[in-house]
């Protein structure tokens, strides 16, 4: 399962983190979300122990979308050592997102 | 392609609504377009389908049983297709179809309407929709939606799911339409 991040936690888990983490920003109400969210919980599988995946309900969580300038979702960004190395904005086929997150490894 | 059609069942109508259900059902049989709908012999969706037949078209008709027990059903459709309830006719009638057009219609019209956007626009239902507003009959649905936009209770970038068409044969246009406007809402929404 991919982890739930919000505004209090994102600190901790994202930034902090020592491994590599994906973010999903996502919200109920987006169609094309819905096509990424599946992946990512694949993802989230797939690459357990190696990479940390996690989700961000934008509309739950507004400090943290504004505060990486998400004007489009579904988002996806990738942090190494806390800061973003990449991003892949809108919905596309899971391989962009295998080949992004094994740069990251 | 399959084309699915919401429609009144009402025969209390005024005539011109009638006349465009009939015009609209001849199209598409000329256009040798495949027409499935809610299976009724009577109002728009009766004359929509006796059109279809007369000219040569395939029409099949989903209804529920207890509806087609209580004889409400079309008698001469190419095929009706019998479903347990109200919510698996609408789900096998979208699942038949590779576009949605609602005719002028009555609250039953309405929710099948309603049901395709919601549906488009959580990407579970991909074609295009098209409101037939004969005599601007949606108008004032179509003010109420503009109402939930300007409301923040509906995106406006989501007013491309659907089209709307004046006559028939503006209706044919937008099937025949390959060139979608602006897509992009559909890979990305904003926020």
């Amino acid at each position: 399962m991919a982890i739930e991040v919000n505004d209090g936690n994102f600190e901790e888990v994202v930034v902090k983190s020592d491994k590599p983490v994906v973010v999903d920003f996502w919200a109920e109400w987006c169609g094309p979300c819905r096509m990424v969210g599946p992946i990512i919980e694949e993802l989230s599988k797939e690459y357990a122990g190696k990479v940390v995946v996690t989700k961000c309900d934008v509309d739950n969580n507004p400090q943290v979308a504004a505060k990486f300038g998400i004007r489009n979702i579904p988002t996806v960004l990738f942090f190494k050592n806390g800061t973003i190395v990449d991003k892949q904005v809108g919905a596309v086929p899971k391989n962009n997102f295998v080949s992004k997150i094994n740069a990251l490894l | 392609m399959t084309v699915c059609i919401f429609a009144a069942s009402s025969s209390r109508i005024d005539s011109e609504y009638v006349a465009v259900a009939a015009t609209l059902g001849s199209l598409l049989a000329h256009e040798g377009i495949d027409v499935v709908f809610g299976g009724g012999g009577i109002g728009l969706m009766g004359k929509l389908a006796d059109a279809v037949l007369e000219n040569g078209g395939k029409i099949t008709g989903v209804i529920p049983a207890f509806m087609k027990e209580e004889g409400w059903g079309h008698n001469e459709l190419t095929e009706m297709i019998i479903t347990p309830d109200m919510s698996e006719r609408k789900k096998k009638m979208f699942s038949m179809s590779d576009a949605v057009v609602a005719l002028p219609g009555g609250i039953g019209t309405l929710e099948e309407l309603t049901e395709a956007i919601t549906l488009k626009q959580l990407s579970l239902f991909n074609g295009p929709i098209i409101i037939l507003n004969t005599n601007g009959y949606y108008d004032s649905l179509l003010k109420f939606i503009d109402h939930m936009i300007s409301n923040n209770f509906m995106r406006f970038e989501h007013k491309g799911i659907w089209e709307t068409a004046n006559t028939p044969e503006e209706v044919l246009t937008a099937l025949n339409n390959k060139e979608r406007g602006n897509e992009e809402w559909r890979k990305i929404a904003k926020i």
